[in-house]
Protein backbone atom coordinates (compact mmCIF):
# COMPACT_ATOMS: atom_id res chain seq x y z
CA UNK A 1 0.00 0.00 0.00
CA UNK A 2 1.26 3.45 -0.88
CA UNK A 3 0.19 6.71 0.72
CA UNK A 4 0.56 9.99 -1.15
CA UNK A 5 -0.70 12.86 0.98
CA UNK A 6 -4.27 11.84 1.86
CA UNK A 7 -4.54 9.13 -0.82
CA UNK A 8 -4.07 5.42 -0.10
CA UNK A 9 -3.39 3.21 -3.12
CA UNK A 10 -3.56 -0.59 -2.95
CA UNK A 11 -0.78 -2.69 -4.45
CA UNK A 12 -1.45 -4.94 -7.45
CA UNK A 13 -3.85 -7.78 -6.50
CA UNK A 14 -4.71 -6.12 -3.19
CA UNK A 15 -7.77 -4.26 -1.85
CA UNK A 16 -8.06 -1.64 0.87
CA UNK A 17 -10.75 -2.00 3.53
CA UNK A 18 -11.85 -0.41 6.79
CA UNK A 19 -14.11 -3.38 7.53
CA UNK A 20 -17.13 -1.86 5.82
CA UNK A 21 -15.91 -0.30 2.58
CA UNK A 22 -13.64 -1.87 -0.03
CA UNK A 23 -11.66 -0.20 -2.79
CA UNK A 24 -8.39 0.18 -4.65
CA UNK A 25 -7.94 3.89 -3.96
CA UNK A 26 -8.98 5.70 -0.81
CA UNK A 27 -9.14 9.49 -0.57
CA UNK A 28 -9.05 10.14 3.16
CA UNK A 29 -11.31 12.69 4.76
CA UNK A 30 -9.68 15.63 6.46
CA UNK A 31 -10.41 14.07 9.88
CA UNK A 32 -9.91 10.39 8.90
CA UNK A 33 -7.36 8.05 10.40
CA UNK A 34 -5.29 6.19 7.78
CA UNK A 35 -4.53 3.42 10.27
CA UNK A 36 -8.16 2.28 10.09
CA UNK A 37 -7.45 1.00 6.56
CA UNK A 38 -5.72 -2.28 5.93
CA UNK A 39 -4.63 -4.02 2.77
CA UNK A 40 -5.94 -7.51 2.03
CA UNK A 41 -5.82 -9.70 -1.07
CA UNK A 42 -8.56 -9.40 -3.69
CA UNK A 43 -9.62 -12.97 -2.93
CA UNK A 44 -9.96 -12.24 0.78
CA UNK A 45 -11.88 -9.06 0.00
CA UNK A 46 -14.36 -11.02 -2.11
CA UNK A 47 -14.78 -13.54 0.71
CA UNK A 48 -15.36 -10.83 3.32
CA UNK A 49 -17.97 -9.16 1.10
CA UNK A 50 -19.80 -12.47 0.71
CA UNK A 51 -19.74 -12.95 4.49
CA UNK A 52 -21.17 -9.44 4.99
CA UNK A 53 -24.02 -10.15 2.56
CA UNK A 54 -24.86 -13.41 4.33
CA UNK A 55 -24.79 -11.65 7.70
CA UNK A 56 -27.09 -8.92 6.31
CA UNK A 57 -29.58 -11.50 5.08
CA UNK A 58 -29.56 -13.32 8.43
CA UNK A 59 -30.05 -10.06 10.32
CA UNK A 60 -32.91 -9.14 8.06
CA UNK A 61 -34.55 -12.55 8.44
CA UNK A 62 -34.34 -12.28 12.24
CA UNK A 63 -35.77 -8.76 12.15
CA UNK A 64 -38.68 -9.84 9.98
CA UNK A 65 -39.41 -12.87 12.17
CA UNK A 66 -39.38 -10.66 15.27
CA UNK A 67 -41.67 -8.07 13.75
CA UNK A 68 -44.14 -10.69 12.56
CA UNK A 69 -44.09 -12.24 16.04
CA UNK A 70 -44.74 -8.85 17.63
CA UNK A 71 -47.58 -8.29 15.20
CA UNK A 72 -49.49 -11.40 16.26
CA UNK A 73 -52.57 -10.31 18.06
CA UNK B 1 -23.00 46.21 -33.84
CA UNK B 2 -20.59 43.44 -34.68
CA UNK B 3 -19.89 40.84 -32.01
CA UNK B 4 -16.68 41.41 -30.05
CA UNK B 5 -14.80 38.50 -28.57
CA UNK B 6 -11.54 40.15 -27.56
CA UNK B 7 -10.75 43.54 -26.09
CA UNK B 8 -7.18 44.80 -26.24
CA UNK B 9 -5.92 48.18 -25.09
CA UNK B 10 -2.82 49.59 -26.70
CA UNK B 11 -0.68 51.17 -24.00
CA UNK B 12 2.62 52.92 -24.38
CA UNK B 13 4.37 49.94 -22.86
CA UNK B 14 2.52 47.36 -24.95
CA UNK B 15 -0.90 45.68 -25.39
CA UNK B 16 -3.10 44.79 -22.45
CA UNK B 17 -5.76 42.12 -23.01
CA UNK B 18 -8.85 43.17 -21.04
CA UNK B 19 -11.12 40.33 -22.13
CA UNK B 20 -10.62 37.33 -24.40
CA UNK B 21 -13.43 34.93 -25.29
CA UNK B 22 -11.72 33.24 -28.21
CA UNK B 23 -10.69 30.19 -26.23
CA UNK B 24 -14.03 29.75 -24.41
CA UNK B 25 -16.03 26.55 -24.92
CA UNK B 26 -19.45 27.65 -23.63
CA UNK B 27 -22.33 26.57 -25.88
CA UNK B 28 -26.15 26.64 -25.55
CA UNK B 29 -26.38 22.88 -25.02
CA UNK B 30 -23.96 22.95 -22.08
CA UNK B 31 -25.42 26.06 -20.45
CA UNK B 32 -28.36 25.87 -18.00
CA UNK B 33 -31.71 26.57 -19.61
CA UNK B 34 -32.46 30.32 -19.82
CA UNK B 35 -28.98 31.39 -18.74
CA UNK B 36 -27.41 34.00 -21.02
CA UNK B 37 -23.74 34.29 -22.04
CA UNK B 38 -21.48 34.98 -25.01
CA UNK B 39 -19.74 32.26 -26.96
CA UNK B 40 -16.17 32.31 -28.29
CA UNK B 41 -17.22 34.48 -31.26
CA UNK B 42 -18.79 37.01 -28.91
CA UNK B 43 -22.31 36.16 -30.05
CA UNK B 44 -25.00 36.22 -27.30
CA UNK B 45 -26.37 32.75 -26.52
CA UNK B 46 -29.14 31.38 -24.29
CA UNK B 47 -28.65 28.06 -22.51
CA UNK B 48 -30.86 25.12 -23.44
CA UNK B 49 -29.64 22.41 -21.05
CA UNK B 50 -32.52 21.17 -18.84
CA UNK B 51 -30.44 20.17 -15.82
CA UNK B 52 -26.95 20.10 -14.49
CA UNK B 53 -26.18 17.18 -16.74
CA UNK B 54 -26.58 13.44 -16.30
CA UNK B 55 -29.77 11.84 -15.11
CA UNK B 56 -32.91 13.90 -14.67
CA UNK B 57 -35.49 12.41 -12.30
CA UNK B 58 -38.95 12.47 -13.86
CA UNK B 59 -41.92 14.22 -12.32
CA UNK B 60 -44.00 11.72 -10.44
CA UNK B 61 -47.67 11.22 -11.06
CA UNK B 62 -50.11 10.96 -8.17
CA UNK B 63 -52.96 8.52 -8.57
CA UNK B 64 -56.23 9.56 -6.95
CA UNK B 65 -57.64 6.60 -4.98
CA UNK B 66 -61.20 7.78 -5.68
CA UNK B 67 -60.46 7.73 -9.40
CA UNK B 68 -58.91 4.26 -9.10
CA UNK B 69 -62.07 3.11 -7.27
CA UNK B 70 -64.39 4.66 -9.85
CA UNK B 71 -62.58 3.31 -12.89
CA UNK B 72 -61.58 -0.16 -11.75
CA UNK B 73 -64.49 -1.40 -9.61
CA UNK B 74 -66.31 -4.15 -11.55
CA UNK B 75 -69.71 -2.97 -12.80
CA UNK B 76 -71.43 -6.22 -11.79
CA UNK B 77 -70.61 -5.78 -8.10
CA UNK B 78 -73.38 -4.68 -5.73
CA UNK B 79 -73.29 -0.92 -5.04
CA UNK B 80 -72.21 0.12 -1.54
CA UNK B 81 -74.58 1.96 0.82
CA UNK B 82 -73.33 5.18 2.40
CA UNK B 83 -72.51 4.51 6.08
CA UNK B 84 -73.43 6.71 9.02
CA UNK B 85 -70.72 7.61 11.51
CA UNK B 86 -71.50 4.43 13.50
CA UNK B 87 -71.53 2.06 10.53
CA UNK B 88 -69.23 -0.08 8.41
CA UNK B 89 -70.39 -1.79 5.21
CA UNK B 90 -68.55 -4.69 3.61
CA UNK B 91 -69.20 -6.36 0.27
CA UNK B 92 -68.49 -10.10 0.25
CA UNK B 93 -68.57 -12.89 -2.31
CA UNK B 94 -70.17 -16.25 -1.80
CA UNK B 95 -67.74 -18.96 -2.69
CA UNK B 96 -69.44 -20.84 -5.57
CA UNK B 97 -72.77 -22.18 -4.31
CA UNK B 98 -71.60 -22.47 -0.70
CA UNK B 99 -72.94 -20.59 2.29
CA UNK B 100 -71.06 -17.47 3.25
CA UNK B 101 -68.43 -17.70 5.98
CA UNK B 102 -67.79 -14.54 7.95
CA UNK B 103 -65.39 -14.34 10.90
CA UNK B 104 -64.65 -11.12 12.75
CA UNK B 105 -63.63 -9.81 16.14
CA UNK B 106 -65.45 -6.58 17.00
CA UNK B 107 -64.53 -4.48 20.01
CA UNK B 108 -67.15 -1.99 21.13
CA UNK B 109 -68.78 -0.27 24.08
CA UNK B 110 -72.52 -0.28 24.63
CA UNK B 111 -74.42 -2.18 21.98
CA UNK B 112 -73.41 -3.42 18.54
CA UNK B 113 -75.14 -5.33 15.78
CA UNK B 114 -73.81 -7.22 12.79
CA UNK B 115 -76.28 -7.74 9.94
CA UNK B 116 -76.11 -9.67 6.67
CA UNK B 117 -78.33 -8.74 3.74
CA UNK B 118 -78.75 -7.09 0.37
CA UNK B 119 -80.04 -3.91 -1.19
CA UNK B 120 -83.45 -2.46 -1.90
CA UNK B 121 -82.51 0.30 -4.35
CA UNK B 122 -79.59 1.88 -2.51
CA UNK B 123 -80.87 1.00 0.97
CA UNK B 124 -79.41 -1.88 2.97
CA UNK B 125 -81.97 -4.52 3.91
CA UNK B 126 -80.96 -7.00 6.62
CA UNK B 127 -81.86 -10.66 6.24
CA UNK B 128 -80.22 -11.72 9.51
CA UNK B 129 -78.92 -9.73 12.48
CA UNK B 130 -76.77 -10.76 15.45
CA UNK B 131 -75.45 -9.15 18.65
CA UNK B 132 -71.75 -9.96 18.90
CA UNK B 133 -69.68 -10.22 22.07
CA UNK B 134 -67.12 -7.44 22.38
CA UNK B 135 -63.53 -8.50 21.84
CA UNK B 136 -64.45 -12.08 20.93
CA UNK B 137 -63.81 -13.54 17.53
CA UNK B 138 -67.05 -15.00 16.19
CA UNK B 139 -67.95 -16.87 13.01
CA UNK B 140 -71.25 -16.29 11.21
CA UNK B 141 -72.81 -18.37 8.45
CA UNK B 142 -74.68 -16.56 5.66
CA UNK B 143 -77.32 -18.78 4.06
CA UNK B 144 -76.69 -18.85 0.31
CA UNK B 145 -80.29 -19.84 -0.42
CA UNK B 146 -81.55 -16.48 0.92
CA UNK B 147 -79.65 -14.52 -1.77
CA UNK B 148 -80.13 -14.16 -5.54
CA UNK B 149 -76.77 -12.84 -6.65
CA UNK B 150 -73.24 -13.98 -5.95
CA UNK B 151 -72.59 -11.34 -3.30
CA UNK B 152 -73.91 -10.21 0.08
CA UNK B 153 -73.49 -7.11 2.24
CA UNK B 154 -72.43 -6.91 5.87
CA UNK B 155 -73.27 -3.99 8.15
CA UNK B 156 -71.52 -3.48 11.48
CA UNK B 157 -73.28 -0.83 13.55
CA UNK B 158 -72.54 0.53 17.01
CA UNK B 159 -69.98 2.31 19.15
CA UNK B 160 -67.17 0.25 17.66
CA UNK B 161 -63.50 0.85 18.50
CA UNK B 162 -61.77 -1.98 16.63
CA UNK B 163 -62.49 -4.60 13.99
CA UNK B 164 -60.20 -7.51 13.18
CA UNK B 165 -60.77 -9.68 10.11
CA UNK B 166 -57.56 -11.69 10.35
CA UNK B 167 -57.58 -15.44 10.33
CA UNK B 168 -57.18 -17.08 13.73
CA UNK B 169 -54.88 -19.76 12.43
CA UNK B 170 -53.28 -21.18 9.33
CA UNK B 171 -55.57 -22.90 6.79
CA UNK B 172 -58.68 -21.38 8.31
CA UNK B 173 -61.20 -19.88 5.92
CA UNK B 174 -61.38 -16.11 5.61
CA UNK B 175 -64.36 -13.99 4.59
CA UNK B 176 -64.27 -13.02 0.90
CA UNK B 177 -64.43 -9.26 1.54
CA UNK B 178 -64.07 -7.26 -1.70
CA UNK B 179 -64.98 -3.73 -0.76
CA UNK B 180 -65.07 -1.91 2.59
CA UNK B 181 -66.58 1.49 3.36
CA UNK B 182 -66.10 2.76 6.89
CA UNK B 183 -67.91 5.64 8.59
CA UNK B 184 -66.57 5.02 12.12
CA UNK B 185 -63.48 6.67 13.56
CA UNK B 186 -61.86 3.43 14.76
CA UNK B 187 -59.02 3.02 17.15
CA UNK B 188 -57.71 0.08 15.16
CA UNK B 189 -58.49 -2.02 12.12
CA UNK B 190 -56.82 -5.20 10.93
CA UNK B 191 -57.19 -6.76 7.54
CA UNK B 192 -53.81 -8.45 7.74
CA UNK B 193 -50.56 -8.58 9.66
CA UNK B 194 -47.90 -9.27 7.12
CA UNK B 195 -47.66 -13.00 7.51
CA UNK B 196 -49.10 -13.70 4.09
CA UNK B 197 -49.01 -17.45 4.39
CA UNK B 198 -51.47 -17.51 7.27
CA UNK B 199 -53.08 -14.21 8.16
CA UNK B 200 -53.81 -12.34 4.96
CA UNK B 201 -57.02 -10.92 3.49
CA UNK B 202 -56.34 -11.71 -0.16
CA UNK B 203 -59.61 -10.77 -1.90
CA UNK B 204 -59.91 -7.20 -0.58
CA UNK B 205 -59.66 -4.60 -3.38
CA UNK B 206 -60.88 -1.31 -1.94
CA UNK B 207 -61.06 0.48 1.41
CA UNK B 208 -62.79 3.81 1.78
CA UNK B 209 -62.98 5.87 4.95
CA UNK B 210 -65.88 8.32 4.50
CA UNK B 211 -67.23 11.17 6.59
CA UNK B 212 -65.88 10.80 10.11
CA UNK B 213 -64.38 7.39 9.27
CA UNK B 214 -60.73 6.71 9.92
CA UNK B 215 -58.20 4.97 12.14
CA UNK B 216 -56.27 6.40 15.06
CA UNK B 217 -53.34 4.00 15.17
CA UNK B 218 -51.84 0.77 13.97
CA UNK B 219 -49.24 -0.64 11.75
CA UNK B 220 -49.88 -3.72 9.67
CA UNK B 221 -53.47 -2.59 9.05
CA UNK B 222 -53.35 -3.49 5.37
CA UNK B 223 -50.36 -5.81 5.36
CA UNK B 224 -50.57 -8.73 2.95
CA UNK B 225 -53.74 -7.45 1.28
CA UNK B 226 -52.19 -8.51 -1.96
CA UNK B 227 -55.08 -7.49 -4.23
CA UNK B 228 -55.70 -4.15 -2.54
CA UNK B 229 -55.81 -1.39 -5.17
CA UNK B 230 -56.79 1.78 -3.36
CA UNK B 231 -57.37 3.36 0.04
CA UNK B 232 -59.29 6.63 0.17
CA UNK B 233 -59.93 8.78 3.21
CA UNK B 234 -61.95 11.98 3.50
CA UNK B 235 -60.64 13.19 6.89
CA UNK B 236 -57.04 13.83 7.78
CA UNK B 237 -55.60 11.13 10.02
CA UNK B 238 -52.86 11.46 12.60
CA UNK B 239 -51.39 8.00 12.63
CA UNK B 240 -48.32 7.67 14.84
CA UNK B 241 -47.28 4.33 13.42
CA UNK B 242 -46.92 3.14 9.84
CA UNK B 243 -44.88 0.07 10.73
CA UNK B 244 -45.48 -2.63 8.14
CA UNK B 245 -48.74 -0.94 7.24
CA UNK B 246 -48.42 -1.95 3.60
CA UNK B 247 -46.07 -4.91 3.96
CA UNK B 248 -46.62 -7.30 1.05
CA UNK B 249 -49.47 -5.19 -0.36
CA UNK B 250 -47.80 -5.49 -3.70
CA UNK B 251 -50.69 -4.38 -5.87
CA UNK B 252 -51.49 -1.13 -4.13
CA UNK B 253 -51.88 1.69 -6.64
CA UNK B 254 -53.20 4.66 -4.72
CA UNK B 255 -53.36 5.79 -1.11
CA UNK B 256 -55.09 8.97 0.07
CA UNK B 257 -52.81 11.79 1.19
CA UNK B 258 -55.04 12.22 4.25
CA UNK B 259 -53.60 9.00 5.68
CA UNK B 260 -50.19 10.63 6.02
CA UNK B 261 -50.69 13.77 8.07
CA UNK B 262 -48.70 12.91 11.17
CA UNK B 263 -45.41 14.75 11.44
CA UNK B 264 -43.63 12.40 13.81
CA UNK B 265 -44.42 8.94 12.54
CA UNK B 266 -42.51 5.70 12.65
CA UNK B 267 -42.54 4.54 9.06
CA UNK B 268 -40.70 1.29 8.90
CA UNK B 269 -40.98 -1.59 6.56
CA UNK B 270 -43.14 -0.53 3.68
CA UNK B 271 -41.68 -3.50 1.90
CA UNK B 272 -43.15 -4.70 -1.35
CA UNK B 273 -45.13 -1.51 -1.70
CA UNK B 274 -45.16 -0.84 -5.42
CA UNK B 275 -43.46 2.44 -6.32
CA UNK B 276 -44.64 4.09 -3.16
CA UNK B 277 -42.95 7.45 -3.17
CA UNK B 278 -43.92 8.85 -6.57
CA UNK B 279 -47.59 8.34 -5.88
CA UNK B 280 -47.91 10.24 -2.64
CA UNK B 281 -48.38 13.99 -2.57
CA UNK B 282 -48.34 14.25 1.21
CA UNK B 283 -45.18 14.81 3.18
CA UNK B 284 -44.24 11.91 5.42
CA UNK B 285 -41.83 12.23 8.28
CA UNK B 286 -40.12 9.11 9.49
CA UNK B 287 -38.21 8.66 12.75
CA UNK B 288 -37.10 5.21 11.70
CA UNK B 289 -36.64 4.49 8.02
CA UNK B 290 -34.96 1.11 8.41
CA UNK B 291 -36.22 -1.45 5.87
CA UNK B 292 -38.73 1.09 4.53
CA UNK B 293 -38.25 0.07 0.92
CA UNK B 294 -36.63 -3.31 1.41
CA UNK B 295 -37.38 -5.52 -1.59
CA UNK B 296 -39.76 -2.88 -2.91
CA UNK B 297 -40.37 -1.84 -6.50
CA UNK B 298 -39.65 1.79 -5.75
CA UNK B 299 -38.04 3.57 -8.71
CA UNK B 300 -37.81 7.21 -7.59
CA UNK B 301 -37.35 8.44 -4.05
CA UNK B 302 -38.04 12.08 -3.25
CA UNK B 303 -36.68 13.28 0.10
CA UNK B 304 -38.86 16.38 -0.12
CA UNK B 305 -41.85 14.07 0.36
CA UNK B 306 -40.34 11.42 2.59
CA UNK B 307 -38.57 13.36 5.31
CA UNK B 308 -35.84 11.48 7.19
CA UNK B 309 -34.35 14.51 8.92
CA UNK B 310 -35.09 13.00 12.36
CA UNK B 311 -34.28 9.37 11.50
CA UNK B 312 -31.12 7.76 12.87
CA UNK B 313 -31.72 4.27 11.46
CA UNK B 314 -31.68 4.09 7.68
CA UNK B 315 -30.14 0.62 7.53
CA UNK B 316 -31.48 -1.63 4.77
CA UNK B 317 -33.69 1.24 3.61
CA UNK B 318 -33.34 0.35 -0.10
CA UNK B 319 -31.89 -3.14 0.33
CA UNK B 320 -32.63 -5.15 -2.81
CA UNK B 321 -34.78 -2.40 -4.36
CA UNK B 322 -33.72 -3.46 -7.83
CA UNK B 323 -35.85 -0.88 -9.68
CA UNK B 324 -34.40 2.09 -7.82
CA UNK B 325 -32.85 4.58 -10.23
CA UNK B 326 -33.09 7.94 -8.45
CA UNK B 327 -32.77 9.14 -4.86
CA UNK B 328 -33.16 12.89 -4.36
CA UNK B 329 -32.43 14.89 -1.21
CA UNK B 330 -32.18 11.95 1.19
CA UNK B 331 -31.75 13.67 4.55
CA UNK B 332 -28.98 12.05 6.60
CA UNK B 333 -28.54 14.76 9.22
CA UNK B 334 -29.31 12.36 12.11
CA UNK B 335 -28.22 9.11 10.46
CA UNK B 336 -26.03 6.80 12.55
CA UNK B 337 -26.83 3.44 10.93
CA UNK B 338 -26.71 2.94 7.17
CA UNK B 339 -25.59 -0.66 6.96
CA UNK B 340 -26.80 -2.49 3.85
CA UNK B 341 -28.69 0.59 2.79
CA UNK B 342 -28.15 0.19 -0.96
CA UNK B 343 -27.39 -3.52 -1.32
CA UNK B 344 -28.12 -4.66 -4.89
CA UNK B 345 -29.30 -1.22 -6.06
CA UNK B 346 -27.50 -1.84 -9.34
CA UNK B 347 -29.70 0.54 -11.36
CA UNK B 348 -29.15 3.62 -9.21
CA UNK B 349 -28.20 6.46 -11.57
CA UNK B 350 -28.71 9.52 -9.42
CA UNK B 351 -28.43 10.29 -5.73
CA UNK B 352 -28.23 13.47 -3.70
CA UNK B 353 -28.25 13.94 0.05
CA UNK B 354 -29.66 16.69 2.28
CA UNK B 355 -28.74 18.15 5.65
CA UNK B 356 -26.16 20.66 6.84
CA UNK B 357 -24.24 18.15 8.96
CA UNK B 358 -24.31 14.42 9.67
CA UNK B 359 -22.92 12.51 12.68
CA UNK B 360 -20.64 10.34 10.50
CA UNK B 361 -18.71 7.36 11.81
CA UNK B 362 -20.29 5.09 9.19
CA UNK B 363 -19.77 3.87 5.62
CA UNK B 364 -22.33 4.37 2.85
CA UNK B 365 -21.80 1.58 0.38
CA UNK B 366 -22.74 2.50 -3.20
CA UNK B 367 -20.51 0.04 -4.99
CA UNK B 368 -21.83 -1.49 -8.22
CA UNK B 369 -24.44 1.26 -8.72
CA UNK B 370 -24.72 3.02 -12.11
CA UNK B 371 -23.52 6.47 -11.12
CA UNK B 372 -21.83 8.39 -13.91
CA UNK B 373 -19.32 11.19 -13.51
CA UNK B 374 -21.86 14.04 -13.38
CA UNK B 375 -24.07 12.14 -10.95
CA UNK B 376 -21.10 11.57 -8.65
CA UNK B 377 -20.13 15.24 -8.79
CA UNK B 378 -23.72 16.18 -7.85
CA UNK B 379 -23.69 13.62 -5.06
CA UNK B 380 -20.41 14.91 -3.64
CA UNK B 381 -21.69 18.49 -3.77
CA UNK B 382 -24.75 17.47 -1.77
CA UNK B 383 -22.89 15.66 1.05
CA UNK B 384 -23.40 17.28 4.47
CA UNK B 385 -20.33 17.99 6.56
CA UNK B 386 -19.57 14.93 8.68
CA UNK B 387 -18.96 15.62 12.39
CA UNK B 388 -16.94 12.40 12.64
CA UNK B 389 -15.20 11.09 9.55
CA UNK B 390 -17.58 9.19 7.26
CA UNK B 391 -16.83 6.99 4.28
CA UNK B 392 -18.64 6.55 0.98
CA UNK B 393 -17.73 3.67 -1.33
CA UNK B 394 -18.27 4.20 -5.05
CA UNK B 395 -16.19 1.30 -6.31
CA UNK B 396 -17.30 -0.06 -9.69
CA UNK B 397 -19.48 2.87 -10.65
CA UNK B 398 -18.98 3.95 -14.26
CA UNK B 399 -18.04 7.53 -13.38
CA UNK B 400 -15.79 6.82 -10.40
CA UNK B 401 -12.55 6.69 -12.33
CA UNK B 402 -13.34 9.99 -14.09
CA UNK B 403 -13.48 12.02 -10.88
CA UNK B 404 -10.68 14.55 -10.61
CA UNK B 405 -8.67 15.19 -7.47
CA UNK B 406 -10.34 18.59 -7.18
CA UNK B 407 -13.81 17.02 -7.38
CA UNK B 408 -12.92 14.47 -4.70
CA UNK B 409 -11.40 17.17 -2.52
CA UNK B 410 -14.89 18.69 -2.18
CA UNK B 411 -15.84 15.55 -0.25
CA UNK B 412 -12.67 15.14 1.82
CA UNK B 413 -12.94 18.77 2.93
CA UNK B 414 -16.36 17.89 4.39
CA UNK B 415 -14.77 15.00 6.31
CA UNK B 416 -15.78 12.27 3.87
CA UNK B 417 -13.40 9.52 2.81
CA UNK B 418 -14.05 8.41 -0.78
CA UNK B 419 -13.28 4.81 -1.74
CA UNK B 420 -12.86 4.03 -5.41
Amino acid sequence: MKQIDNVLIADEGMTLTNGEGFGKTVYLASGADASEWEEITDAEAAERKRDMEVAADETEAKARAYEILMGEG
Amino acid sequence: MANANKVVINRPDGEEVIIDLTGDSVAPETLGKGVTAHDKTGAPIVGTMESGGGFTPPDSEYLDPNEVYRTTRPSDWLPMPTPGDDEIYLLCDFEHQLNGYFAVKITFSGTCQISFGGLDGSTFVAKSTYSPQSGVRQVYTVNRADYIGKQYLVRIKGNVTAVDFRRAKDREQYPLIRDAVIGIYLNQINFGNGDYSTREMPPLRYIRFVGNGGIQQNGQAFASCQKLLSISCERALSLPNYTQMFLNAAGLLAVADNIFQNTNAIATNWTFYASFAPQINAKIKSNNAAYCFYNSKIAFFDGEKFDTSTASALNNMFHNAGSLCSVENLNISKMTNCSNMFVACYGLQYITFAGETTPGGYTIDLQYATLGHDALVNMIASLPTATNAATITITNNPGASELTAAEIAVATAKNWTITI
